[in-house]
């Protein structure tokens, strides 16, 4: 079943088309990547998912539902998080707190009532509470609760951003290079990760350029080039695709020109 | 005569704290500086003179007074003055500093306009109430502004720590836009802070009527001044620091007066907050930035 379809999407920044005409659509339960080049339009196509600012054409639904109008609190709360390519924790508040705020997406209780203290805003904590510690041990990170999110190594902010991100219950989690800068220990453990994660019964759409880790994760692959979707499908068979390649490693006449 | 001192000290001290946390909150989800606090607060101060003076209605009655009516100018300032400009391509978000400039002075007008520019008696019946513990001689009225601002501090604190709608606010605070990718409506966070901030000016403005027992359109300005200089003082956008450093300023304001001289009052508080900048520019409970992040 699709979960995500993008139609014909497009994005110009004054005259530079960042994403041009991309079609593709996610699967529930899959483990989707996007590959490509730098500057390929890869984290351009998630910040429209995620509504930071609007395409300049076509069209992206979630479950059935057009995104293109919806603000970005709005399109959390329908099940979508994301975490970001330079980590974007709340460095100042503890990484409980982070989590915590995460869950927002998925609580109800409102400012005034929040003043109030009403019972079931009480109840409505203690649940933000239990899952918050729930989350915290599913990522290795126990322990680490009350320390601020910048005084984190670097490995475990990744972690906490993706836990973050999973606070929120989402159907549909966008993870942006999790894996950058992580040694090979690190890089396996975040592998596990994904696969608990997907075991959660949450779609991973994945930007990544490790491509041991790319290879062994993902059900699917899109591969972009400047803007424009090159090629879809398996891993074994986008390996094998001779445009793929050339994306990645450039003609063999430039090679002679290098 | 110290004992006395210190307790008139912190009574101001704590008025100052109540200001200074309503820029410190507006500032830190809007980075920037709401010139009209001080107006607000000085509304603040002649409706509660209108309910419990001239009414001569119960001083509660005088605080909801104030808080209904600064509450409603803070959501007005919010939705009128600084969303309009918000997010808008091109605007400078200096625009918004100037659009509350510009509130300042309607509001300063307005006041003039129905209240006069001479002062204002605020009389409540039990401010000549006072009591001897052992040598030092307490005002009633002292007792009650300590713990009106004890109370909203530390229930300001327990909100802001303890709640998810608090969290939500310290996280916008860091970071509109990652908070909103996360399902915080940051909206109503930044009406709400405004309200809630405005709210705690119109306290403010009652209390400062109950210690000095007058009030004018003027008050706004210097108490504008003040609140500004305790949160660079403290730290922009830190609850703590507003606090600490209302608390420092009203002592050494009214210990310059008792033992030093009356003109050098503000002269003096001021060169102490000068010398703090110079050896810790962020601020006392300032961050220094880690990196520029918008």
């Amino acid at each position: 079943m699709t979960l995500l379809s993008l139609l014909d999407v497009s994005k110009r920044f004054g005259g530079l088309a960042a994403v041009s005409g991309v079609s593709f659509s996610v699967r529930e339960g899959e483990v989707l990547g996007l590959i490509g080049p730098n500057g390929a339009g890869k984290t351009t196509l998630f910040n429209l998912i995620t509504s930071a600012f609007p395409p300049s054409g076509g069209s992206i639904r979630f479950r059935g539902e057009p995104l293109e109008d919806l603000k970005p609190h709005a399109i959390a709360r329908r099940g979508i998080s994301r975490t970001f390519q330079n980590i974007r924790l709340f460095a100042q508040m503890t990484a409980r707190e982070n989590i915590m705020v995460g869950r927002h997406a998925r609580s109800r209780a409102g400012i005034w009532r929040s003043v109030l203290r009403t019972r079931g805003q009480r109840a409505e904590e203690a649940r933000i509470r239990e899952k918050t510690e729930e989350l915290l041990d599913l990522m290795g990170l126990a322990g680490c609760g009350e320390l601020p999110a910048g005084k984190l190594p670097y490995g475990h902010q990744r972690r906490l951003e993706i836990a973050r991100a999973l606070a929120a219950e989402p159907g549909l989690l966008l993870l942006d290079e999790p894996a950058a800068g992580m040694n090979d220990k690190e890089t396996r453990e975040i592998r596990q990760l994904i696969r608990t994660i997907r075991g959660l019964g949450v779609t991973v759409l994945l930007i990544e350029h490790d491509m041991s880790l790319v290879m062994k994760v993902c059900d699917r692959l899109v591969v972009f080039n400047f803007g424009r979707k090159i090629a879809e499908g398996t891993p074994e068979a986008v390996r094998g695709n001779p445009e793929v390649v050339e994306a990645y490693l450039g003609r063999e006449e430039d090679d002679e020109d290098a | 005569m110290f004992a006395e001192q210190l307790i008139n000290g912190i009574t101001l001290g704590s008025i100052y704290a109540i200001v200074a946390l309503g820029y410190t909150l507006v500032f830190g989800v809007l980075d920037i500086i709401n010139m009209a606090h001080g107006e607000i607060f000085m509304f603040g101060a002649f409706v509660g003179m209108l309910i419990a003076t001239k009414a001569q209605a119960p001083l509660w009655s005088a605080f909801l007074g104030a808080i209904a009516v600064t509450g409603a100018m803070g959501y007005l300032l919010e939705r009128f003055a600084l969303r309009p400009l918000r997010g808008r391509p091109g605007a400078s978000h200096l625009a918004s500093l100037i659009s509350t400039i510009g509130v300042s002075i309607l509001l300063e007008n307005v006041a003039h306009k129905i209240f006069g520019a001479g002062n204002q008696l605020f009389e409540t019946p039990f401010a000549e109430i006072r009591f001897d513990v052992g040598p030092v001689t307490v005002y009633l009225v002292q007792v009650l502004i300590l713990a009106i601002s004890i109370l909203l501090m530390a229930g300001l604190s327990l909100w802001l720590y303890r709640t998810r709608a608090g969290k939500a606010l310290r996280a916008t605070a860091e970071n509109l836009e990652t908070a909103g990718l996360l399902g915080v409506d940051t909206t109503r966070i930044i009406t709400a802070t405004v309200v809630i901030a405005s709210a705690m000016g119109g306290v403010a403005g009652v209390l400062v009527g109950m210690a000095f027992n007058y009030i004018n359109n003027q008050i706004g300005l210097s108490m504008g001044l003040k609140g500004l200089a305790i949160i660079i003082f403290g730290g922009m956008g830190s609850v703590s620091g507003a606090m600490a450093g209302g608390l420092i300023l009203g002592l050494s304001e009214t210990f310059v007066v008792a033992y030093g001289s009356s003109g050098y009052r503000d002269a003096i508080a001021f060169i102490a907050i000068i010398v703090v900048l110079l050896i810790k520019p962020q601020g006392l409970f300032g961050q220094a930035a880690p990196e520029a992040q918008r």
